[in-house]
């Protein structure tokens, strides 16, 4: 290498790259502190902190949500979990009704909320949690089963939570918005599914993981064994977080990791057939009719196109469901997910779209409820 | 392989330390073995392709140096000519010439029942044919004595750091450079680095980060704004810019801390004052090629004024139609035409007077660019639409009150990048000078240095699209 020019001597030149690292450095450490997260999980941030912070470590942001006490800890921090002890406790059956459950992502159980309010002789439960995939409402289903007899069971299917089927915590597969529940990893064996249940399964149990270090460790020894998202750069706490520039780097791998694994999973024309997270849930809604029809209840399966997909899901799945004899709707039809109107400020579906959906599960549900069609003055009561 | 990506990190992180050890015939060998795997990366059946037409020139230029006889080196022309715009038209255009076709005599009532081939678009296809065609043409004009290695010929036209899309280097300066040993200077590296750094800012933290809003208004399916389809285009016009010439940037930086100098593509486009303005400072390395290699022997403008208009017309409609196989790039082609030949009308073509910087003139001025970078818009509009429908609903909606505004804000970076770019760009050409910072103390541009390697960063995070101009 030769010089040329007086600004561009070897002393000038390291002095520059010198004052470069340090206005690196000063810039770093002033957005840090220029945008800081609430010290309340409570309160959510600025859009501007929520951009920077993005790339923080799972662990630290789970360590930030759940505080030192319920009380001051994130409101996500108490959703979705499998185990059952805080769940909320169900309204009494009332007379003349019957149960409808719907296991499901948020879409979900918004359109068995409007079925209760479009059909009175319906009386919806929810269990679900927040983008949460099938392999985590089938856990749902599996634990409320034993407590509760559903007359009809939904099982919401989410086109964009599909990824997370491979996955054991709602923390590993949304880095940047990480769900702390947790639930079993599935996989196929034959006919059936079965998975590891989470050691971690209720708030109480993680917060108890998050202040002992062995714990925590077994916790992520867990996760490295059975959650195919799992990357521990990505999720363990370490001296980066307290760096904007390395939060922005570690966003932009979380990003393109999640591309690559998204990209195995489906392409813009549709899923994957060979899919191990389509297998994978292809054979749980089966599992769920089988287990459901075992119980006496009438069992749905609902496909839920969200923004992004098309009719990916009714492709990939619609037909192989309704050929094993599992009653089956998506929601294309009413709800297009290319057309923009479809959705609400937040992603989710209009209100009237809610309504024409709860209005064809309630004729699904009559469908395959046989003749009497699911109306309580013509079944047996339990 | 995409600048913007880990591989091409991986490849440049083992590449360059291996150049800086190499002398000038191992660093030769080297950068034909590099471009060619960086090539073929995206597939490599697109290298027999490249290997193909290249060789053909190559052979051609050979031939038209040694034969004296000027009948029979314009026929060894019209061969090469014809092979490299016959595989350009097969690769790029031939589905689009069938489907026209077939629905120009579906009008007629008549119905064509042929299939459609899967024709792969191999990357660059345009760039690289056009940059094999200048080779033989200057040999053939006698500008530039044929290359007697192949190799080095072969080096010339794979060159990766503007293979793919450009700028379209001519023989004439790229290939003496192959040829004979390079340098690279303390002072070349700091400014290659710089080009690098600010045509990523351009392209991550710019250009991804206004995609998702431009994306949202023109790939809506129901009725838009007017609002919408404006700030939509002006969105448009900053994402294409920061693409474009973010990649031409970083080629012009890789390829002067290689030793080479390629040619500024852009310089400050937005700041133009009128169309012709407007061409002497976009896609420079196309607009100067059409003109050397299409407008001139056409007549260019020494003929009537008539066939001036019909040249400078037929010019722009081909080069709209260089940037794709659609009719909405050859109606782009036609309306920068259009603009050029009513600018031509109006000024007689003769240059504006050099005013002086009074307050009065500035402010003229300011104006003056505002206004015509509403004209270049319009033509992003064309450029930007997937159908004539859309352009006519979308030109419609332009001339009803305006509506409500429900573009999506676009990324944080795109927003702070392009606060920067244009405080650079004023800065730059209020100095006058690209390298306008290098006076600057070393604190001051330390500080730059960092605010842009901060704005990679952020927008590493932004979706990441592929250029627009691979395409091409």
């Amino acid at each position: 290498m030769t010089t040329t020019g007086k600004y561009t001597t070897l002393p000038d030149w390291l002095a520059t790259l010198l004052w470069t690292l340090v206005a690196l450095v000063v810039l770093d450490q002033a957005l840090d502190r220029a945008f800081p997260l609430p010290a309340d999980p409570r309160v959510p941030p600025s859009q501007v902190a929520s951009y920077l912070d993005g790339g923080r470590s799972v662990e630290a942001k789970l360590r930030r949500m759940f505080s030192t006490h319920d009380t001051l800890a994130a409101p996500v921090t108490l959703s979705g979990w499998v185990d059952p002890v805080r769940w909320p406790a169900d309204r009494p059956l009332e007379s003349g009704r019957r149960f409808v459950t719907v296991f499901g992502p948020s879409f979900a159980l918004a359109v068995g909320d409007t079925l209760e309010s479009l059909h009175p002789h319906w009386q919806f439960r929810a269990r679900g949690g927040p983008a949460a995939p099938v392999s985590h409402v089938y856990a749902l289903w599996r634990v409320d089963r034993s407590r509760v007899h559903s007359d009809v069971a939904v099982l919401g299917i989410l086109a964009s939570s599909l990824r997370g089927v491979d996955a054991a915590s709602g923390a590993t597969w949304m880095f940047e918005s990480p769900y702390p529940y947790t639930y079993p990893r599935w996989r196929v064996e034959g006919d059936s599914v079965s998975g590891e249940w989470p050691s971690l399964a209720s708030s109480d149990s993680m917060r108890a993981a998050l202040a002992s270090p062995a714990r925590w460790r077994a916790y992520e020894g867990e996760l490295a064994r059975t959650d195919a998202w799992y990357r521990p750069a990505l999720f363990r706490a370490s001296w980066l977080d307290h760096s904007v520039t390395f939060r922005l780097l570690r966003k932009a791998w979380a990003q393109r990791e999640t591309r690559l694994h998204t990209a195995r999973l489906h392409d813009r024309h549709g899923f994957k057939p060979g899919a191990e997270a389509l297998r994978t849930a292809r054979a749980l809604a089966i599992q769920f009719a089988r287990e459901v029809r075992a119980d006496g209840g009438v069992p749905v399966v609902m496909l839920i196109e969200d923004r992004g997909y098309d009719d990916h899901l009714e492709r990939a799945l619609g037909a192989d469901l309704r050929a094993a004899g599992v009653p089956c709707m998506s929601t294309h039809g009413i709800a297009p997910p290319t057309d923009p109107g479809t959705f609400t400020a937040d992603a989710h579906f209009r209100g009237e779209l809610n309504q024409r959906l709860a209005a064809a599960l309630d004729s699904l549900i009559r469908e395959a409820s046989g003749p009497g069609g699911g109306n309580p003055s013509e079944t047996v009561p339990r | 392989m995409s600048f913007v990506s880990i591989v091409f990190l991986v490849f440049i992180g083992i590449f360059y330390p291996l150049y800086r050890l190499l002398p000038h015939r191992g660093q030769n060998w080297l950068l034909l073995a590099g471009s060619l795997l960086f090539y073929g990366w995206w597939d490599w059946r697109f290298l027999f392709l490249l290997l193909g037409t290249s060789t053909l020139d190559w052979f051609v230029g050979l031939k038209l140096g040694e034969i004296p006889d000027e009948a029979r080196r314009k026929r060894w022309l019209v061969a090469s000519l014809t092979a490299n715009l016959a595989v350009l038209g097969f690769f790029k255009y031939f589905n689009f010439f069938a489907d026209s076709f077939a629905h120009l005599l579906g009008f007629a009532g008549l119905h064509a029942s042929w299939t459609t081939l899967h024709i792969v678009l191999p990357i660059g296809i345009s760039f690289y044919t056009f940059q094999s065609m200048s080779y033989t043409i200057d040999v053939y004009r006698r500008h530039l004595k044929p290359g007697k290695d192949y190799f080095e010929f072969l080096t010339f036209v794979s060159f990766f750091p503007q293979l793919v899309a450009g700028p379209i280097e001519r023989a004439v300066t790229l290939l003496p450079r192959v040829q004979s040993p390079r340098r690279v200077t303390r002072d070349g590296f700091t400014r290659g680095m710089y080009l690098i750094l600010f045509g990523l800012v351009k392209k991550v933290a710019i250009s991804d980060g206004v995609a998702g809003s431009v994306d949202a208004i023109y790939n809506r399916a129901g009725a838009v704004s007017g609002a919408d389809v404006t700030v939509a285009t002006w969105l448009f016009a900053i994402q294409i810019y920061g693409d474009f010439a973010g990649y031409s940037d970083i080629a012009r930086g890789l390829a002067k801390i290689l030793g080479f100098d390629l040619v500024t593509n852009f310089d400050q486009p937005y700041f133009a004052v009128n169309p012709s303005d407007f061409w002497r400072r976009w896609h420079i390395s196309l607009s100067t090629w059409l003109r050397d290699y299409l407008y001139v022997p056409l007549g260019g403008n020494r003929g009537s004024t008539a066939k001036t208009y019909r040249n400078l017309m037929l010019t722009m409609g081909l080069g709209g139609l260089w940037h794709g196989a659609a009719w909405n790039y050859i109606l782009w082609g036609i309306y920068q035409g259009g603009i050029l030949c009513a600018h031509r009308l109006w000024t007689g073509g003769r240059k504006a007077a050099t005013r002086a910087a009074t307050f009065v003139n500035q402010a003229r001025f300011a104006i003056t660019v505002l206004l015509f970078f509403q004209v270049t818009c319009y033509g992003w509009l064309l450029f930007r639409a997937r159908s004539f429908s859309q352009i006519a609903d979308y030109t419609a909606a332009l001339f009803r009150a305006p509506g409500a505004l429900t573009v999506p804000l676009p990324t944080l970076p795109a927003i702070l990048g392009t606060a920067v770019l244009v405080v650079l760009e004023v800065l730059q050409w209020r100095a006058q000078d690209v390298r306008f910072y290098r006076t600057w103390a070393p604190p001051a541009r330390g500080l730059l240095y960092a605010g842009l390697l901060l704005l990679v960063c952020m927008g590493l995070g932004n979706t990441s699209t592929q250029f627009i101009y691979f395409q091409f």
